[in-house]
């Protein structure tokens, strides 16, 4: 193993250590009715990764949350690239962008329902109608963000329009971009946590919250575990991704 | 062969470049030397074709490649990288053939965060020269290193302008550094040309060691402040 990587996982070890150590010692403090002990969710847990079932739920989730924020991703960046690149799109996009962002997309949820079925695509669009904007503004931002002096060097190096693109405005945009996708796996949980109470018997939403309505608590908190294992292992993911892609930021 | 007349650049605010009419002859080193916020980047942004005159013409019959103040490399391209994006096609020049050249060939594979101010700026310039530019403006290209790089950059600069026989124009507020890497000096006032000065020691890499070379500064020194000195009166 790595120095590196030993490092990275001694963090990590510590890190959870020291949420079970604050999770348990509120259960102490408020009662195990309430919160209960880390031990017993552990043991119901088990008893759920045995059983199996957990799985179907947990990866549900997953291809929601990857699918809308590759989407998201997809669409919204070179949207965001344009804008930071060219004044007069930008005079277009921004303002779209300012007026539709802060709005509660969660509420569009039923017509997104009539639009494109009660299955996994109408909540893959809620997650990209929530995740996009933050996209297409860390990319135009990145671009904006471009010192003078590299725009300078690409016109004197006569760089042409493609190679600006691959060289200059989309390498710019990343470091932005992979910090927009982390905050967006904490946003795209919390929405696609509402949205997999309505129309869907699968996913860590539903296991949740239907444990919660049956007050089986530490049922609801080996779910709250698993979820949280699920967003760990995307942002893991992301980061890896990242350190692939934006190698320079790690040398 | 650099030519203008009558160069004229208003900035929005209304500062810029006056009515500039200068020759640089082919083959022939010249800087431009003078206080900050003098125009003397701006006349070379005019020659290197990132501003458009407000008034006046440019004629320039070569090839022509900048070297920036800050180095201007991109930070996510290795060295080798940064120096391929000026390999145009027809041109037979290799990048490694030119970070060689420069002594750097050694940090092809790193990227810019990974280098010294000087070795960067001995990427920026490997990189206008594998563009095969037989013309070289360089704005103030050593303005961001300690002393010691500096000259060491200096060299390396007067070495090539000698051996590839460039056209060079020199924007420096240093005295050292124009008479060191250039023939002929020209004073600018506030956006205008104010007289120039021919250097007898050009060219000498061994100049610095001249008694001869720091009368010149003085000199020239005191041509400046003589500009300085009418300018507050204007």
């Amino acid at each position: 193993m790595r120095g590196g990587v030993r490092e990275r996982v001694t963090a990590t070890a510590g890190g959870l250590a020291g949420v079970v150590a604050i999770w348990w010692g509120l259960s102490l403090v408020l009662g195990p009715n309430l919160i209960p002990a880390p031990p017993t969710v552990a043991a119901v847990l088990g008893g759920l990764l045995v059983e199996g079932t957990i799985f179907r739920h947990a990866s549900a989730s997953l291809l929601r949350l990857v699918a809308g924020i590759g989407t998201a991703v997809l669409i919204g960046v070179p949207v965001g690239l344009l804008s930071g690149v060219s004044h007069r799109a930008d005079r277009l996009i921004s303002p779209v962008v300012y007026v539709l962002y802060p709005l509660p997309k969660i509420a569009f949820l039923p017509v997104f329902m009539v639009l494109f079925g009660l299955g996994d695509l109408s909540k893959i669009v809620l997650l990209v109608a929530v995740i996009f904007f933050q996209l297409v503004l860390a990319a135009r931002d990145g671009v904006r963000d471009i010192p003078r002096e590299l725009h300078y060097a690409a016109v004197t190096l006569r760089l042409n329009g493609p190679t600006r693109f691959r060289r200059l405005y989309l390498p710019s945009a990343l470091p932005q971009v992979f910090s927009a996708v982390r905050i967006s796996v904490g946003i795209g949980i919390a929405v696609l946590f509402l949205a997999e109470n309505y129309a869907t018997t699968y996913g860590m939403g539903y296991f949740i919250m239907n444990n919660w309505v049956m007050i089986n608590y530490p049922r609801m908190f080996a779910g709250i575990v698993v979820l949280g294992v699920v967003a760990a292992a995307v942002l893991f993911g992301v980061d890896a991704i990242e350190r692939r892609v934006c190698r320079w930021l790690h040398v | 062969m650099i030519s203008t007349s009558g160069l004229t650049y208003r900035y929005p605010g209304g500062e810029g470049i006056t009515d500039i009419s200068i020759v640089v002859a082919a083959g022939e080193s010249c800087a431009l030397i003078g206080p900050s916020g003098c125009g003397k980047s701006t006349l070379l942004h005019c020659l290197s074709g990132l501003l458009a005159p407000t008034s006046g013409s440019i004629s320039i019959n070569a090839p022509t490649g900048l070297v920036q103040q800050k180095d201007a490399l991109f930070p996510w391209l290795t060295v080798e990288e940064n120096v391929q994006l000026g390999v145009r096609r027809g041109v037979p020049t290799s990048a490694t053939t030119i970070l060689d050249e420069l002594g750097v060939a050694a940090h092809r594979h790193k990227f810019p965060g990974q280098l010294s101010g000087g070795e960067r700026q001995r990427v920026s310039i490997a990189r206008t020269l594998v563009t095969r530019p037989e013309i070289l403006l360089l704005d103030e290209p050593s303005s961001a290193l300690d002393a010691f790089t500096r000259e060491a950059l200096q060299d390396l600069v007067l070495a090539i302008q000698q051996e590839h026989t460039l056209t060079a124009l020199y924007v420096t507020h240093h005295i050292e550094e124009a008479l060191f890497l250039s023939e002929r000096i020209l004073l600018m006032g506030r956006g205008y040309v104010a007289g120039e000065f021919r250097n007898p020691l050009f060219p000498d890499p061994e100049a610095r060691l001249q008694g001869r070379f720091y009368e010149a500064a003085v000199e020239l020194r005191k041509k400046l402040n003589d500009v300085m000195a009418a300018e507050r009166y204007r």
